[in-house]
């Protein structure tokens, strides 16, 4: 009788485990912002080609509901809304910069005033279709697409972009491969991945 | 006392000698080199834009065909009219004329492509012969382009398959060592 007792104990503690393990770990905003602040890079992505340096970070879209409602009193029921909505797309932050270069990027290897303009418009308008999500096989476009122009304050630019969120083939995240095609400083294609055991690990948001 | 000394002494010398060339080990430049052909022919990012090269070249010579394909129509019936016709002829004329501005400009716009690819490639093999040379430690990494600028190395030293693995992974967007 002891003995089933004892290997029902064990049973249920292994099982605690298991599930623990399983279940994605809860934060609470204020933990949820330290643990991004702690962990985000372990979400980049980084190359460098020549002087050029290429820096992607994967947003979790709870991070970007957290930035979205801060300072507002959100309830369970409208913090699980806004989720909704955002599950729809997937979040990055693309920045590039030069190494060395403590001027505005758009002035990097400029031949001409006149390029200037016509950079300052492809940052803002052009690049989105230069750029290409890859995921488990599948290509997606970049759907939302801002240019954050400083006006020459900073020496890197930076863009935030979105790419639909795709129905999960498998139960773990896959890689996230991001494809530029550098045309202005004439890199060429130039891709990012982002790991899916990294994704994997991203805790979710709770109001608790 | 006596029956210790000669042991001693030789373990002594024998750590001295072994520590010498420990230390002549480390001094020493680690060297190895590279079979670039091999390296520049097997880049994906060499033969993705290869690819883009004929589609863009393709284009090109769609566009062209079905201006040579003008020329010969309006050529054949000139020659096969019975009268001379004075309009036809300046039109044929002016076709000609397009049909090689367009067909020179399409030759100068390839070259450039191709130059501008050509260059992609190379920022980027660079970019990650030279990362794989600093993670791994090597003092000089010579490319090996039967040019005869290099004209022996021993097999031990051609880390070309190790190399095309790393850049190849890089290139996908693996992280850097």
């Amino acid at each position: 009788m002891d003995k089933r007792k004892n290997s029902g104990f064990f049973f249920s503690v292994l099982l605690c485990i298991v599930l623990s393990g399983c279940a994605r770990n809860e934060l609470a905003p204020a933990e949820y912002e330290a643990w991004y602040v702690e962990e985000k890079k372990s979400l980049q992505a980084e190359k460098q080609v020549g002087e050029l340096k290429f820096e992607l970070q994967y947003r979790p879209a709870d991070h970007v509901l957290l930035l979205d409602t801060k300072n507002m009193q959100l309830s369970a029921a409208e913090l699980e809304a806004r989720r909704r909505e955002l599950a729809g797309l997937q979040h990055f932050t693309l920045r590039l910069s030069a190494e060395g270069h403590t001027d505005d990027l758009l002035k990097f290897r400029l031949s001409n005033a006149g390029e200037y303009a016509s950079r300052v418009e492809y940052f803002a308008f052009g690049l989105q279709k230069e750029l290409k999500l890859v995921e488990d096989g599948d290509t997606l476009p970049c759907v939302l697409f801002q240019y954050e122009r400083t006006f020459g304050v900073s020496p890197y630019s930076t863009f935030v972009l979105a790419f639909p969120a795709r129905e999960p083939k498998k139960k773990s995240a896959q890689d996230k491969t991001l494809i530029y095609n550098d045309v202005i400083f004439g890199s060429g294609p130039v891709k990012l991945t982002v790991r899916g055991e990294r994704i994997d690990e991203v805790p979710q948001l709770t109001l608790k | 006392m006596k029956r210790f000394f000669f042991p001693a002494v030789f373990v002594l010398l024998a750590a001295a000698v072994a520590g010498s060339y420990w230390f002549a080990a480390l001094r020493a430049p680690k060297l190895a080199y590279i079979n670039m052909e091999e390296l520049y022919n097997e880049f994906p990012l060499k033969k993705e834009l290869e690819k883009k090269l004929e589609q863009v070249r393709t284009q090109r010579q769609v566009q062209l065909d079905s201006l040579r394909y003008s020329v010969d129509l309006l050529s054949v019936r000139l020659q096969s009219a019975v009268k001379s016709d004075p309009a036809a002829q300046l039109e044929l004329e002016e076709l000609r004329r397009r049909y090689f501005t367009q067909e020179q400009q399409a030759a100068q716009s390839n070259q450039a492509t191709a130059e501008q690819y050509t260059e992609q490639i190379w920022g980027q093999l660079n970019q990650y012969v030279k990362d794989f040379g600093a993670a791994h430690d090597y003092q000089f990494i010579f490319g090996a382009a039967g040019e005869g600028r290099m004209m022996y190395a021993q097999d031990g030293v051609n880390i070309t398959p190790e190399i095309k693995q790393y850049v190849n992974a890089r290139y996908h967007g693996q992280a850097k060592e």
